[in-house]
Formats: C-alpha cells, structure tokens, sequence
C-alpha cells in the first residue's frame, strides 16, 4: 500500500501571554505529538470532544498554523517547512471547512469563487475557466449556470456543495474536511456525505475528516482516530474501533451517542445513572501521565506518571492505555476482555 | 454522479430571481427617502460648484462701491456685500471652492490613511503597533489642533489647510480600515483563499477590500462634512482661503464684521454650510442602513422562522421582571381543569415579511404536555419549532404575533395576556433553556448574582436567602464547589457547567413547564449525556413538564416520553416515542430516520431498526425544507416525497388519529412509508 500523507510525531503548540504587561507565558499544547498515515482514495476520520486539538491538527496539516516540531511528508515530500505561496502542495491539499457561510466570500461571484484556484493552479482564464467552473458545478450537483450569483443567494447544504466545488478546482490528492457537515439539517447532511463519498470513487481522493458526530465518522471513514485533549489516544479501522473499543475513553465517546431505540437508549441511560461530575482539564493544564487518567474508570498508579506507549490491538490499528501493559494486561485485547 | 445531481434539482426551483448585491443594497438605498433627498441634493451642488461660474451674469469680483449692502432684488438674488459684489456669485464660486477643498482634503485622508489601516490590520505585528501609537498619538491631541499647528508652519492657504486637515483626518480612515482588515483577516474564506494558493496581495485586494468598501463609503461621506465644516471654520478665523478670494467661511467673517449694515449677509453662507453638511451626513446614514438592511433581507429570506433579536429578548426575559400574577392558582373559567398541563391548539403565528404582507410560519399545530411527561418537538431548521416554543412563552417579537388558536397552562390562556402578566408566568411557572448558555447568562454580573435576582423578583425572597438558595441550587445541578463557584462570571464556565447554571435559573421557582430549546446542541456528546441525566434526574424529583424542541432524534430516543414531528409549519405526525421512532408511518419522519447515519453494529442487522438500511449510502430526502414564502399547494411535503401523487398536490391532509397515534398523511394505511425510500 503506497503512502500518500506520512505526519509522525506532530507538536502544535501556542503561547499565550497573560498579565498586564504579557510577562505571563502559558503553553497551550493544542496537538501533542500525533503521528498517523493517510492512503490514496482512504478517509480517516478523527474524533474527539471540543479541545482535543482536531481542528489545529487539520490547520496544521494545511499550513495554516506552523508546527512546533514533527514531521509532515506528502508523496515523501517534506512539507512542514515549505516557505511562500507552495504553490505544488496548495494544489494537492485542500479543505471544506464547518461554516457554509464564513467559508465563501460574500462579496464575490460563483464563478470567481470557484475559478480562483483555477487561474492560480493551471492558468484558466475567461471562457475557458467559466467552462471548467460549470464542469465542476455539476460534479457536485448544481446546475451549471449560475456563475453569476452571489452565495448569500444559496442555501446552506448548497453553499457547502460550492465550497466542495471549490475544493475539487486543483484536484487535489487529499481534502481536510473540518466538520464538514456539522452544520447541516439531517436530510442535507446526508446528501453532502453521499456526494464526498461518490467523489472519492471518482477522484481517489484521500479525506482527513474531522468531526465530533460518531455516527457520521463510522459511517464515512475506513479508519478512525481518538483524540483527546492534543494526543491520540486509539486508532484503527472503523468498524474494529467502534464495535470492540480499546481505549477506555473511545468507549465513554461511543457511550455518549444516543440510538434511536428508546428502549435500548433507556436502558444505557439507567446504566450510566449517578456518575461523579467533574471539571474536564483543559489543553493549558494537562494532567500528567495518561491525560485522560483524571475521567477514567479504570485508572491505576502507573497512569498517573507515565505517558502510555502505543501498543497494537487485535483486528487492527493501536491504542496508547497501560491497561494493554499493566494491571491486567490487555496486551492487545480490546476493553470489553475486562469482563 | 446522477444521484447527487437529482439530490438538489428540487433545490434550485427554489431560487428566486437573481438579485446581486449591488442591486439589494440599492434598492434598500432608495427606501431611505431623506437620503435621496440629500444625494440629489449633492448631485445639484456638484452641478453648480463645475458649471456655475460659466452661467453667472455678475462677475463675483467686480467691485460696484455705489451699490453696497443690497438686499436681494431681482438684479443681486442675493443682495450685494460690502464692496458690492454681487452675493449669489461669490456663493457660487465659494461652493466651487468648498467643494474642491474637501474632495482635497477627503482625498488625502483616504490615501493616506485606508492603504496603511488595511495593511496594519492585515498583517499585524510591529507595523500594526508604531502605526496605533501614533494615531493615538494625534487623535490624543483636540481635532482643530493639529491642522492650525500645522498650518503654522506651512503658513495660511487653503492647499495648505486642506493638506493639514486630510492628515488629521486619516487616522479616522487608518483605524476603520485596521479594524475592519482585523475583522475579515479571521474569516474562514481567508483561510480557504490561502488554501486555494493565494498570496498575500490577492487576498488584501480581491477579499479584503471588497468587504470594507461598505464603510469605507460611510466614513468618507462623514469626513466631507466634517471637512467642509472644518475649511469653513480655518478661513472664518483667516487660515484658509485669503480674501478677496470666496468661500463660505470668508463670506461669513464678512457678514460677522458688517453685521449691523446688512444682517442678511450671514444667511446664505449659513444656510449653505448648515444644508450641506447635514445632506452628507444624511447620506451617510442612507448607505450605512442600505448596507445593513440588504444583508438582513437576504438573512431573512433564507431563514423564515428566525425572530429578530431573539436572543437579546429570550435573555431578557429569562432573567424575568417583576411579578404582577400567580399562575395556576386562578380558575378556570369555563372547561372543567384538563388532564394536560399544557394544551397548545390550532395554533397559527404569522410573521410579517421583509418585503411587506404576512407570511403564516405555523399553523394549525395542536399538541398536549402532560404533568410530568417529556415531549419532544421534532424536526428540522426552518420547520417552525423553536417559533412555536417561543409563542408559548410570548417572545414572538415585534414581527409575529399568534394569529389563530389557543394555549392553556394548568387551564390558563395564555394567548392575549397582557406583557407584565407573561412576565409573571416566565421565569415563574414556566422556566426556559437555551442552545447558547453563554449567551443567556449576562456577562456583567456573577452567575450566583443572576440565580440570586430571579429568586427575589419571583419567589419574593431577600437578598441574603436569595444568595444561599442560588448556591444550593448550584449544587442541586450538581456545579462542583458551589459556594465558589457563585461568585463566578459566566467566561470562567465551561459550556457544560454554563447550561447547567442555566438550568439551576430555570428551576429556580420551580416551574410546573420547562421549555428546552436545543438544550445540549452546543454541547459534546460526553456533556451532552450529563445535561440531560440532570434534566431527568430533576424531572424525577419535582415532577415538572420538559417540552424539549430537538432535531437530534437521538435526544428524542433518550429523554422523551412522546414525539411531535414538524414539517414547513404544520405537525406531521405524534405519538409515543417508541412507536414514531422505530415504527415510523408519516413518510417525512421515515425518510429522517432513514437519512441518519446511525452509532449501530454493521454486521448484526437484526439489532437494527427495520427503516436504517446499511447497504453504503445513506438515504437522501431529494431538495429542502422550503421558506415559508415557497411552501407548495396541498401536502408541503409532496415535492420531495417519494409517495406523491396527484391527490397530495392538491388535498391539504388532515390529522387523523389511529391507535395512540396522529398522522397528517393522505395516504396513510395504504402506503409502506418505510419502503419507499429504498428505491
């Protein structure tokens, strides 16, 4: 299998100044050494609650936010210290943001929306480029022939078609999709999600898909990552993730999802009934050892010292808990071998 | 390929005809009748200041001592000064003058200061921080100041004095450009030009600056009044335009020191000033509310069912005022006391639209809360259901009001009440969340202080028994370290812990009815979980009403006890939540269900509900929900209906009970509603 995104050990970190003068330095450790592959025509997705560093993760990955160490390589082509416009990795990554309407300019027409990556990339001007704009209309579902429109003038599962649109312009070899469809109503979600997937079948195109809704990510993504607060915590294929967790925090997450059964969905709310309330770390203060030791049910000694190494599970990917090592030594397992 | 293509066909029947944004704004532009008044005004002025002197029969320098100080006649319109000339052509070429001056002296404000504002902003660091301080620097200084200081030097003319002026001036244009670059420079259609390859000059000019042109023309129509008025005032006290040169500010020195000869001197200079610095002024105004208004129609047209400013008055109200009634203690007149604590029916709310007329954006919705019960209001943005909730409450806003039907707490109508009685009920008998927690609480005050004033206004408490009931009902809704945590603002909460302080506030009079606007939608799914234990948790022990409003069918599943489901302002179908959700028979909620990705077992499809088809591709309902202004004839479900026929583009349904359950369907019982949305 040939690799086509390699990022290994990636830190983001910012520094905020507090006090009057801003003699106060806090680090924010937004992503804390994350390291993942990305295939050809494969998507990953990535979960994890707000502050788990899944969006600075995407950012980082386009360049929008430097990398305080590690290493990102496209097609084995080093990437975390181009310089200027990089023209060549603009073409071969590119994003769909959450906000439909944040993400295309008010002020500019369809046709210049679209057609900008078009004009920089390949040189398309005029006739030629209001040609391939339509093309590319259509690829995503709306009709060619609406150049000239404003996006106030479309609606929001629209907009996120033309943000797509957008996106597809350079052809590109992987698309960041950071919550691409959070904001949509259900019946235009699904829409959008079988168009992503169609256009993977098309293109190959790889997608790094970011979200915090479970059921989206299991049903769009090969692989899933765990993330919390800036570390990856479990990763591997989907199904294996979230039928037979490992990570005691990647089964809280899936716990959480309520199914459409009421009667089902009853009986896990009778069962997580009366647990403690506590104040979640937060990305300035993060616990020591597992981050996630202070929220989990299974913690021992050893969690609260020593960072977790990755270790593989059975039916794929890995997981970074001392359960897999310590006290009862899953050694691979998945959490449910707990009993 | 295909399948997405059909997926929006219905979409874009929806479209209205294209209007571009320039066209909006100046429609908008041409309501404002004042500020139309004003630029024809201009336009004329403009007119007179280029080709007046050609037209003019005096010439406005030709000394006539015989004929000083006359009053208007129909040789001088305006009367003579004193040395004779003629009062209507120095105006003319003083206007002239004016006008040059400012379009001088707004010139070089503009080109100094917008370039180095848009730049500072944009790029920010060192650059950003010398420009601020020495536009602090001269702002700090009084605004006539630095021009006399300034022609001081160079020495009185009126190049000069424009030149002096312009720079004063910019440093209005460099801090609205710096501000509004700042602004942009955030936005995510920044990042994604960046992602698209765009360097930093095709940014500042093709996405920058397009979107602070607006007030870049408001403040330039502002600056010409104040430049006007300023070159006025410089050549009134001898800096500017040197006699026997006009100008409005020489003619009005003149007239002040010939007061007593001919006090009609003063009038027209005067009146020129006064008219033309409010025409600008005027205009301003005109475009400023143009541009804010084009943008809320378009907000408007896409979002029916928004109420303007709700969120300011959902807030407000939540904190509550005083109470004038109790609720529930009255009785009833008429029907004996029902079984259900709230009983909404026929309910119609009519909004009025942005382009005149009313639109109905509910109607004939009808549904019970019973005590103790949850009842979910289900459906998608767009269908009404926030609305409804807002109704009940009373907070429709300026713009809608309840047309028809009726809603009855504990046997009370609530419809027509008067405010202050609503005032009593919200708050007291009727407790309220919101998807915002954050934007409910009001930052200025602790969140303790908050629960605290409720408690005095409705429950009639003291300032000291309030404060230690806040804290105990922070610990109620299980806030770790309460009595700390009182004494907390809002900012220094987490999302989590601000819905539950919300939630504290709402049950604070312990209310028979909470009404839950997308209580955990904001929130992580982890969160989300401990906020509605706390809900049921709460429900158990005081045994109030949840009307809980939703489109996550997995809150429905986990809290609620029945469901109504909302389609385009009409209830589609209710029932008990096992049988809506798992047994669903209108086709709209068949086709919800079937089109949510679901946190279920690939490979045991028998734990599966019947309507979740696992076989790759999600179902699609085809198209949108309509705006209210394009709901269709008949069902106003039919266009994206897979069971339309022609009966449901004409028949309007009826709701029509069926064992324990209410369809709004023609063609209920003689169609799988599941089925259908599998072809």
């Amino acid at each position: 299998m040939s690799v086509l995104l390699d990022v290994a050990d990636l830190h983001v970190h910012f520094t905020l100044r507090r006090g009057l003068f801003g003699q106060e330095k806090v680090i924010v450790r937004a992503v804390n050494g994350v390291s993942f592959m990305l295939q050809p025509g494969e998507t990953l997705g990535i979960v994890g609650e707000s502050g788990s560093g899944k969006s600075t993760l995407g950012r980082a990955l386009l360049r929008l936010v430097p990398a305080t160490s590690g290493n990102m390589r496209l097609d084995g082509r080093e990437i975390t210290k181009l310089r200027g416009r990089m023209l060549e990795f603009r073409r071969d990554v590119q994003v769909v943001f959450q906000d439909p309407y944040s993400s295309l300019n008010p002020a500019m027409v369809v046709a210049d929306i679209i057609g900008e990556p078009l004009t920089l990339h390949h040189g398309m001007r005029g006739a030629a480029r209001d040609a391939r704009v339509g093309d590319l209309l259509e690829q995503v579902g709306l009709g060619r022939h609406q150049l000239e429109r404003y996006p106030s003038e479309f609606s929001g599962g629209q907009r996120q078609r033309l943000a797509i649109a957008r996106a597809l312009a350079s052809e590109p070899r992987v698309i960041v999709c950071d919550e691409a469809v959070s904001a949509l109503d259900v019946s235009t979600q699904s829409q959008v999600i079988n168009l992503l997937e169609d256009l993977q079948a098309q293109t190959r195109v790889a997608y790094l898909f970011i979200a915090h809704d479970l059921a989206v990510v299991r049903h769009i993504s090969h692989r899933t990552g765990v993330m919390y607060l800036g570390r990856m915590m479990e990763l591997g294929p989907t199904e294996r993730l979230f039928e037979a967790p490992a990570h005691p925090y990647t089964r809280k997450l899936l716990d959480a999802v309520p199914v459409l059964d009421p009667a089902v969905q009853k009986r896990r709310k009778a069962a997580r009934r009366n647990l403690p309330v506590v104040e979640l770390p937060t990305p300035t203060r993060l616990p020591a050892g597992c981050v996630f030791h202070t929220r989990c049910p299974h913690v021992m000694d050893v969690c609260r010292h020593e960072v977790p190494e990755p270790v593989p599970v059975q039916g794929g990917g890995w997981v970074a808990c001392h359960l897999q090592s310590s006290g009862p030594k899953l050694a691979g397992r998945p959490l449910d071998a707990l009993g | 390929m295909s399948r997405a293509a059909t997926g929006v066909a219905a979409e874009d029947t929806n479209a209205q005809a294209p209007l571009t944004g320039f066209a909006r704004t100046w429609r908008a532009f041409l309501q404002h009748r004042l500020a139309v008044i004003a630029a024809g005004y201009l336009l004329v002025l403009a007119c007179v200041a280029i080709f007046g002197q050609a037209l003019l029969v005096h010439d406005p320098l030709a000394v006539d001592l015989a004929r000083t100080f006359e009053a208007p006649s129909a040789e001088h319109w305006l009367g003579t000064d004193h040395l004779g000339r003629s009062t209507l052509g120095r105006l003319v070429v003083a206007t002239s003058v004016a006008m040059q001056a400012a379009c001088l002296g707004v010139g070089i404000a503009i080109v100094l200061g917008a370039p180095l504002g848009l730049l500072s902003g944009y790029f920010g660091g060192w650059w950003d921080r010398i420009g601020m301080r020495l536009v602090e620097a001269i702002v700090a200084l009084p605004a006539l100041l630095v021009p006399i200081a300034i022609l001081a030097i160079l020495g009185p003319s009126l190049t000069n004095a424009m030149i002096a002026l312009g720079i004063a001036n910019s440093t209005a244009f460099f801090r609205l450009m710096r501000g509004a670059a700042l602004e942009v420079r955030e936005e995510l259609y920044v990042d994604a030009a960046r992602v698209s390859g765009s360097g930093n000059v095709r940014i500042v000019f093709r996405h920058v600056l397009p979107n602070v042109t607006g007030p870049l023309i408001v403040q330039t129509t502002l600056a010409f009044s104040y430049v006007l008025l300023a070159e006025a005032g410089l050549s009134f006290i001898g800096l500017g335009v040197q006699p026997p040169e006009s100008s409005w500010g020489v003619m009005l020195a003149t007239a002040q020191r010939y007061v007593q000869q001919q006090p009609f001197l003063a009038v027209p200079p005067g009146l020129m000033i006064m008219f033309t610095v409010l025409a600008f002024n005027l205009l301003g105004d005109g475009v400023r509310d143009a541009l804010s208004r084009a943008g809320g129609v378009v907000r408007a047209a896409s979002n029916p069912g928004r109420v303007p400013g709700a969120g300011a008055t959902r807030a407000s109200a939540a904190a509550g005022s005083v109470a004038t009634a109790t609720v529930g203690e009255q009785p009833a007149s008429g029907p004996s006391v029902p079984q259900a604590l709230l009983s909404v029916t026929g309910l119609e709310i009519r909004f009025r639209g942005a382009r005149g007329g009313e639109l109905a954006v509910v109607s004939d919705v009808s549904f019970d809360v019973p005590a103790g019960r949850t009842i979910g209001l289900v459906g998608e943005s767009g269908c009404g259901k926030s609305v409804t909730a807002m109704s009940i409450l009373g907070l429709l806003g300026d713009s809608g009001r309840i047309a028809a039907g009726s809603i009855r707490l504990a046997g009370q109508e609530l419809v027509g009440l008067p405010e202050s009685a609503l005032n009593g009920i919200r708050g007291a008998s009727i407790g309220m969340i919101f998807q915002e927690p954050m934007t409910s609480l009001n930052p200025a005050y602790t969140v303790g202080n908050q629960i605290a004033e409720v408690l005095v206004r409705h429950a009639g408490l003291g300032r000291a028994a309030a404060a230690a009931r806040a804290v105990e009902l922070l610990d109620h809704v299980g806030i770790p370290g309460a009595r700390q945590r009182a004494a907390c603002y809002p900012h220094e909460f987490s999302g989590g812990m601000a819905q539950r302080a919300m939630i504290a506030m709402a049950i604070a009079c312990e209310p028979k009815l909470l009404i839950a606007d997308e209580p955990t939608t904001a929130l992580d799914v982890t969160i989300q979980e401990q906020v509605l234990d706390l809900l049921s948790g709460l429900q158990e022990q005081n045994g109030m009403s949840i009307l809980l409003i939703t489109h996550d069918l997995g809150v429905v599943a986990d809290m609620c006890d029945e469901a109504v489901v909302m389609y385009a302002g009409n209830v589609v179908e209710q029932g008990r939540v096992d049988d809506v959700l798992l047994d669903p028979r209108h086709p709209y909620t068949a086709g919800l269900l079937a089109s949510m990705p679901q946190n279920l077992p690939q490979n045991r499809p028998q734990s599966r509900p019947r309507h979740h088809d696992r076989s790759g591709r999600l179902t699609q309902i085809p198209g949108r929900v309509p705006p209210a202004w394009a709901w269709p004839a008949g069902c106003r479900f039919h266009p994206r209906c897979p069971y339309a026929t022609e009966v449901c583009r004409q028949a309007v349904p009826q709701m029509v009970a069926a064992d324990d359950r209410r369809i709004a369907c023609v063609r209920a019982g003689e169609i799988d509603p599941v089925a259908g949305w599998r072809a």
